[in-house]
């Protein structure tokens, strides 16, 4: 976990910047935030019937990444 | 306050919040325990080797319930952090599914919450593995873009 950070540019710079002299979100509005989103997984009838593996991000190369993975492993 | 230590305490505070939500389970940065609990977990994503993992930005979030890993995620905002892109998504492939809660839902609490911290004005998800999940997260009103294959919300 040493790897080096990617440099930024100026305009990403000024945004953390600008986002570190903000004052943090409070625990309010971020706990109205995670009732949104509980109540439309509510609605929408969600059920995690097939939430086992990868759900998110398969393309060729992570697949490789994967398989490089999986060999290791073994 | 430098940028690695300000961007963790925004994951910590995502984290403490849904946590606050869903009372069963228990969020964490994917740390060590986390790598090595997916590696004897039969988790195929090399979450140990993912080089989004060295961005001080990035978003990550390991789910655990019973002190068992259910569910792990990272992404990274692009675009002078204008967008959240969840990258990589991975449930248990060995808790079974009674036994566990739901972590999509989850997940995007924690993203939506960061997103927001970040100042990010959309969410993608990126490369769903299966229909029923672009048919859900289309459900819950995000777009599914084809030319990209990612579901995109505004937030």
């Amino acid at each position: 976990m040493t790897k080096p950070q990617r440099k930024h540019d100026d305009a990403e710079a000024k945004k953390i910047a600008e986002l570190m002299a903000r004052p943090p979100m409070s625990d309010a509005e971020a706990d109205a935030i995670a009732q949104e989103v509980f109540e439309s997984f509510e609605k929408a009838g969600y059920t995690n019937a097939d939430e086992t593996g990868i759900l998110f991000g398969k393309n060729p190369e992570k697949d490789k990444q994967r398989e490089e993975n999986t060999m290791r492993q073994a | 306050m430098n940028e690695e230590t300000y961007f963790k305490q925004l994951r910590e505070a995502t984290y403490r919040a849904a946590e606050r939500r869903y009372h069963q389970v228990r969020l964490s940065a994917i740390d060590d325990k986390a790598v090595n609990a997916a590696l004897s977990g039969g988790y195929t994503w090399a979450w140990d080797d993912d080089e989004n993992a060295h961005l001080a930005a990035r978003f990550e979030v390991a789910i655990w319930e019973n002190s068992q890993l259910t569910g792990l995620c990272r992404g990274k905002p692009i675009e002078t952090l204008s967008k959240l892109c969840l990258e990589i998504v991975e449930a248990a492939p060995n808790v079974p599914r009674s036994g566990r809660s739901d972590i999509l839902p989850i997940i995007s609490a924690c993203a939506t919450i960061y997103a927001r911290m970040i100042g990010a004005s959309e969410i993608r998800l990126m490369e769903p593995t299966s229909k029923s999940r672009i048919r859900l997260y289309t459900r819950l009103g995000f777009r599914y873009v084809v030319a990209g294959n990612y579901l995109v919300k505004e937030v």
